[in-house]
C-alpha cells in the first residue's frame, strides 16, 4: 500500500500553476514599481476607493478655487491702484484748494488742477482687467463712468457735450434764471445765492436718478466672489458710492462753473464747498481702500489655508493609493527568482524520468 | 498430470499478464486525463494455482471528489461576478483618470467656480456647458453599460442552461450504459471517467450534489435540492431577454418547474453557485444597485440644477422646475426615491445650449423655463448670484434612496464617490473570494489527481515486474516442453 503518491499530471499542474501565478503578481508589481501607486487600486484598497476619488475631486476642487483666487486677487489690486491714484489725486486737489483760498494761488492754477484731476478719476474709474471694468459692479461690461470733456459720437451733432456735462450747464443756466431779477451777471452772483445752487440744483445732478442717468452706467450691487468652497464675499467696490459723486462733484464745481468771473465772496464759498465736499470723499475713499484691504487679505489668507490642505489632501491621496516602489522592487526581485525557479524545475522534472532509464 | 498442471498454471499467468500490461498501456494512456481514475486488475487465483483477472477496479474518492465539484462551481459562479463587476468599473477606471462619474461632477463643479468669477466671459460659459455635458453623456454611457453587461449575464444563463440539458442527456446515456454494465458485472471503469468529466462539466454551470442508489445508477440535485436528474433529465429551462433595460427584471431559471434563480425573492429553492448563478447575480443584483446608484446620481445633479420661481412673493412656496439637467420633463421628481432610467434620459437642457437654439447667459441668469425664472432681472454681465446658488446646491446635503446602498444623505458629489466605494468594495471582496475559492479548487484537484491519477514511473516500474514475470513464465512453459520431450523421446 502506497502511503505517498503522486500523479503525473499533479507534478506538472503544480509548476504551471505556480508559474502563472507567479508572472501575473510579476505583471502588477512591475507596475506599481514603475508608477508608485496600486496597480489595481479597486481591488487593492476596496471601498476606500470611493474616498481617494472624493478627496481627488477636493483636490481638484482647491485648484480651481486658487485659481480663481489669483484673479480675485489680480482685481482688487488692481482696484486698490486706481483707488490710490485718486485718493493722492484728491489729496494733491485738497492742498491747492487750500493755498487758494489763502491767496497763495490763482484761480487758474485751481482750474487747471480740477480738470487734471477729474481727468485722472475717470480715467481710474473706467480701469479694466481683462474685459471687466473693476468699478462696474456687476455690471462689468459697461464702461463705468461718463467722460464729462468728451463729446457725444456721429449720430448726434459734431461737438455736443457729453450728458453730464450738458445737465451741469442745464442746471446752472436754469439756476440764474430762476434768481430776481432773472440771468443777472455772474459777478453779481451772491455767496448765499451760490451755496443754495451747490447744496441743491447742483448737488441733484450726483444724486439717483441724475448720476445714474448721466455720469455712471455701473451696478450698485458689488461683484461677489468664492473664496474658498463655503465662503462667498464682495470683490470690488463700483463708481456709485458716495465718494465717487464727491469726487466729481467737487472737480467740476471748478471746471464745470464759471468761477473765474464769479465776486470773491461768492468764490470763496464755492471753494469752501469744494473743500468740504473732497474731504468727505478722501475719507470714504480710504474707507472704500481699507474694505477692499481686507478683502485683499481674506483672499490671501484663504489661499494660504487652501493651499495647506492641498497639500494634505495629496498626502492622504499617496497614502491611499502609493505603494512603496523600494518593496514593489524586493516582490519583483522575489517573483524573478521564483518564476526561474520554477522554469528549472519544470526541466527537471521532465528530464527525471525512469523511461531515461529502461533500455 | 502435474507437468500439464504446470503448462496450464503457465498459461493463465501468460494471459493475466498481458491484460495486466493492456491495463498499464490503458494508464499511461490516461495519464493526462484529469477525469482519468487509475486502473488496476484484480487477479485471483483459481483451481490448481491458475490465476486472472476477476475485475478491473477504478482508484476513486468520493469525498475529495465531491470537494472537487463544490469548489469547480463556488470558482465558476466568483469568476462570473468578477467579470461582470470588472466590466462596471469601466465606469470608474483608474481614480487617477478621472473618468469616474464623481470626478465628472468635480469637473463640472471647477468650471461653475471660474465662471462664478468671471460670470461675463462667454467662454467660461461655454466650458461650463461642455462639462455639463460630458457629465450628461457618461450618466447615458454608465446606463447603457450597466444595460449591456446585464444583457451579457443574461446571455451567459441562456447558453449556461443549454449546457445543462446537452450535459444531462449526455449522462442520461452514460448512466444507462453503467446500470447495464454493472448487473452485466462488465467492466465500466472507462464509463465512470465519462461519468466524472461529466458531473466536472455540470458543477460548472451550476452548484450540484449526487447520491448513487444500486447497481451505481446516480441521482443528481442542484446545490439547492431540486432534482436535476434522476433516472431521466428533468427540464431545466429559461426564457432569454432581449432587452434588459433599468428596472427590468430578467427571467428565472426553472429545473423541474422550480425556479432557481431570479431578482431578489422570486426564486423558491435558489441555487447558491456554478456560473448560472454568478450570472444572476450580476444580472438581478449588483448591476441594478448600481444602475440605482447612476439613476440617483442622474436625479441628484436634476435636482441640484433645478431653477426657483422667482416672481412668487416669500410667503407662498415658489415653484421649482429642472435647470442646466433635465430628462425633458420640466417638473422635479420627488427627493430620495429612486426612478428607474433617469440616467439614461438625462440630457442638457436645449434652451441653455446656443447649437439647440438656446442661449448659453440662461446658465448665469435662469430663465430656462421661461421669464418668471429669470434670477438676473438687471441683465448685468457681471451678476454671480445664481452660479454660487448652483455651487451652494452642489454642496449642499441631499436624500438619496437607500435602496441604492450608497451614502442615502450626502451631497451629490458624496453621494457619486460613495457609489464609487460601494462598487469597488464588491470587487475586493469578489476578487478576494475567487483567489481563494480557485486556490481551494487548485488543491482539491491536486489531491484527487493524487488520489486517483496516473503515475506514469508507478505504471512503467510496474511494467518491468511484468515482463519478468512474463519472460520466468515463457521459460516455464519452454522448459516444461523439454521436460515432456525428454519424457516422450525416453518412452520411444
Amino acid at each position: 500500500m502506497k502511503t505517498t503518491y503522486v500523479s503525473t499530471s499533479a507534478i506538472s499542474n503544480v509548476l504551471r500553476s505556480t508559474v502563472l501565478k507567479a508572472q501575473e503578481q510579476l505583471i502588477s508589481a512591475n507596475k506599481e514599481m514603475t508608477t508608485g501607486r496600486y496597480a489595481d487600486i479597486g481591488v487593492s484598497i476596496g471601498s476606500r476607493t470611493g474616498l481617494s476619488v472624493n478627496v481627488r475631486s477636493q483636490y481638484d476642487r482647491i485648484e480651481g478655487i486658487l485659481d480663481t483666487n489669483g484673479l480675485i486677487s489680480q482685481r482688487l489690486d488692481t482696484s486698490q491702484e486706481a483707488l490710490g491714484s485718486m485718493l493722492s489725486v484728491a489729496q494733491n486737489f485738497m492742498a491747492t484748494l487750500l493755498a487758494v483760498r489763502n491767496g497763495e494761488k490763482g484761480a487758474e492754477v485751481l482750474v487747471t488742477e480740477a480738470t487734471h484731476a477729474l481727468q485722472t478719476m475717470t480715467g481710474a474709474a473706467n480701469t479694466a482687467v481683462g474685459n471687466q471694468f473693476v468699478f462696474g459692479g456687476i455690471n462689468t461690461q459697461d464702461q463705468p463712468m461718463t467722460d464729462y470733456f468728451s463729446t457725444l459720437p456721429p449720430p448726434a451733432v459734431p461737438g455736443t457735450p457729453a450728458a453730464n456735462k450738458a445737465a451741469i450747464d442745464t442746471a446752472f443756466n436754469t439756476f440764474l434764471a430762476g434768481l430776481v431779477p432773472p440771468n443777472p451777471p455772474i459777478d453779481t452772483v451772491t455767496a448765499a445765492d451760490m451755496t443754495t445752487f451747490l447744496q441743491g440744483a447742483f448737488a441733484t445732478e450726483f444724486a439717483d436718478p441724475a448720476w445714474g442717468t448721466n455720469w455712471s452706467s455701473a451696478s450698485s450691487r458689488n461683484l461677489t466672489g468664492r473664496i474658498s468652497p463655503n465662503e462667498v464675499m464682495t470683490v470690488s467696490t463700483n463708481a456709485n458710492e458716495p465718494f465717487m459723486r464727491d469726487l466729481a462733484k467737487a472737480y467740476t464745481m471748478i471746471v464745470g462753473l464759471p468761477t473765474a468771473d464769479m465776486s470773491q465772496n461768492t468764490y470763496e464759498a464755492l471753494v469752501g464747498e469744494a473743500m468740504a465736499t473732497v474731504s468727505n470723499a478722501i475719507q470714504g475713499l480710504i474707507k472704500t481702500q481699507a474694505q477692499l484691504g481686507s478683502a485683499q487679505s481674506r483672499v490671501g489668507t484663504a489661499s494660504d489655508r487652501l493651499s495647506i490642505q492641498r497639500d494634505i489632501l495629496s498626502k492622504q491621496i499617496q497614502g491611499l493609493e502609493g505603494v512603496d516602489p523600494y518593496e514593489a522592487k524586493l516582490r519583483v526581485d522575489q517573483l524573478t527568482t521564483q518564476v526561474e525557479t520554477s522554469y528549472a524545475l519544470t526541466v527537471k522534472f521532465q528530464s527525471l524520468s525512469i523511461l531515461n532509464y529502461m533500455r | 498430470m502435474s507437468l500439464s498442471s504446470a503448462l496450464n498454471v503457465a498459461q493463465s499467468s501468460l494471459s493475466a499478464t498481458s491484460l495486466q500490461t493492456s491495463i498499464i498501456s490503458r494508464n499511461v494512456a490516461g495519464a493526462s486525463d484529469p477525469n482519468f481514475g487509475r486502473k488496476a486488475g484484480l487477479q485471483v487465483t483459481t483451481w490448481g494455482g491458475a490465476v486472472k483477472i476477476a475485475s478491473i477496479g477504478r482508484a476513486m474518492d468520493a469525498v475529495l471528489f465531491a470537494g472537487k465539484l463544490t469548489s469547480t462551481s463556488a470558482t465558476t459562479s466568483q469568476k462570473a461576478i468578477v467579470d461582470g463587476l470588472d466590466k462596471l468599473e469601466a465606469t470608474i477606471n483608474d481614480p487617477e483618470l478621472d473618468q469616474s462619474l464623481a470626478a465628472k461632477l468635480g469637473a463640472l463643479t471647477n468650471a461653475l467656480q471660474q465662471y462664478g468669477v468671471t460670470p461675463d466671459d462667454p467662454l467660461l460659459a461655454q466650458e461650463v456647458l461642455t462639462r455639463a455635458h460630458d457629465i450628461a453623456t457618461s450618466l447615458n454611457q454608465a446606463s447603457t453599460s450597466i444595460s449591456e453587461v446585464r444583457k451579457q449575464a443574461d446571455a451567459d444563463m441562456a447558453e449556461g442552461v443549454g449546457r445543462v440539458n446537452r450535459l444531462l442527456g449526455e449522462f442520461e446515456a452514460n448512466n444507462n450504459e453503467i446500470v447495464k454494465g454493472t448487473k452485466a458485472n462488465r467492466d465500466i471503469s472507462d464509463l465512470l471517467d465519462t461519468r466524472d468529466r461529466i458531473l466536472s462539466e455540470l458543477s460548472e454551470e451550476m452548484g450540484i450534489s449526487t447520491s448513487i442508489r444500486g447497481d451505481n445508477d446516480m441521482v443528481i440535485y442542484t446545490d439547492s435540492g431540486v432534482t436535476l436528474f434522476e433516472t431521466v433529465p428533468r427540464s431545466v429551462t429559461m426564457t432569454p431577454s432581449f432587452a434588459l433595460g433599468p428596472g427590468g427584471d430578467g427571467a428565472s431559471v426553472f429545473v423541474d418547474g422550480v425556479p432557481v434563480t431570479g431578482a431578489s425573492n422570486g426564486a423558491i429553492m435558489p441555487i447558491k453557485s456554478g456560473k448560472i448563478y454568478g450570472s444572476s447575480v450580476i444580472r438581478d443584483d449588483i448591476a441594478v444597485t448600481y444602475q440605482r446608484q447612476v439613476d440617483e446620481i442622474a436625479r441628484g445633479l436634476i435636482e441640484a440644477f433645478a431653477e426657483t420661481d422667482q416672481t412668487v412673493v416669500p410667503p407662498a412656496v415658489p415653484t421649482q422646475l429642472a435647470g442646466l439637467f433635465t430628462t425633458g420633463t420640466a417638473a422635479l421628481l420627488p427627493s430620495g426615491v429612486a426612478v428607474d432610467g433617469i440616467a439614461a434620459a438625462i440630457r442638457v437642457n436645449p434652451a441653455a445650449d446656443p447649437t439647440q437654439g438656446g442661449d448659453l447667459d440662461r446658465i448665469r441668469d435662469g430663465g430656462l423655463n421661461g421669464a418668471a425664472y429669470v434670477y438676473n432681472t438687471t441683465g448685468d454681465a457681471g451678476f454671480s448670484d445664481r452660479i454660487q446658488g448652483m455651487l451652494d446646491s452642489l454642496n449642499a446635503q441631499r436624500n438619496f434612496d437607500p435602496s441604492a446602498k450608497a451614502d442615502p444623505s450626502n451631497s451629490l458629489a458624496g453621494f457619486a464617490s460613495s457609489s464609487v466605494g460601494w462598487l469597488e468594495a464588491q470587487r475586493q471582496t469578489a476578487t478576494t473570494t475567487l483567489g481563494y475559492s480557485s486556490a481551494l479548487l487548485q488543491r482539491t484537484t491536486e489531491s484527487l489527481s493524487n488520489a486517483t491519477g496516473v503515475n506514469i514511473d508507478e505504471e512503467m516500474t510496474l511494467m518491468m515486474e511484468l515482463e519478468r514475470s512474463y519472460a520466468a513464465t515463457s521459460n516455464v512453459i519452454s522448459t516444461v516442453d523439454r521436460m515432456l520431450e525428454a519424457l516422450l523421446q525416453a518412452a520411444r
